[in-house]
């Protein structure tokens, strides 16, 4: 049976998720990653 | 993988704004939240304050436990008492053997307290952290009681 998968809508910039917070009122997850 | 995980995926995308970056090319964030080993992922509230911070890899069963704390913690933080104690209580129904789930214990019995200021209700919570999770730093936290 085929598992399921999701895609995260991820923003890339710190600026356009702290405007969206502000305006739908939720939380942020920062996530700092690094190649390889 | 964990972010592909479709639970995960769906508590990120309802309940959260997630954000991600590289390391190696954020400079402006790296400046200001310091980062230095990866994963290294922040919770941050719509005025860029971090209220939750954790490293390291998690499976998806732990990254989602971990997103309904830190949506607690959320709500705490926004003093929205009443909205917190259902994430701690769902930490606790879904994933009781959870790394998060003394935490969640522990937030329970203060976002409970906070909203009916009952000690009787922070009491039972925490009792019954000592009693599940013997061995935690949370259980030893609420000792003072």
């Amino acid at each position: 049976m085929e598992k399921l998968e999701g895609k995260v809508n991820w923003e890339d910039s710190l600026e356009k998720g702290l405007e969206r917070s502000q305006k739908e009122g939720k939380p942020i997850l920062l996530d700092f990653f690094k190649d390889g | 993988m964990t972010y592909p995980d479709l639970y995960v995926a769906t508590l990120l995308n309802e309940y959260f704004v997630p954000v991600q970056v590289n390391i190696e090319k954020a400079r402006e964030l790296v400046l200001k939240y310091r980062p230095i080993w990866t994963p290294n992922l922040n919770f941050i509230d719509g005025e860029g304050a971090i209220f939750y911070h954790i490293e390291g890899w998690l499976p998806p069963s732990e990254f989602a436990a971990l997103l309904l704390v830190s949506q607690g913690h959320f709500f705490i933080r926004k003093k929205q008492y009443p909205k917190a104690t259902p994430n701690f209580q769902e930490v606790l129904d879904k994933f009781p053997t959870s790394y998060f789930a003394p935490e969640a214990f522990y937030y329970l019995g203060v976002s409970k307290y906070m909203t009916a200021h009952k000690v009787e209700e922070l009491v039972e919570s925490w009792k019954k952290l000592q009693a599940s999770y013997p061995y935690s730093s949370w259980a030893m936290r609420s000792q003072i009681l």
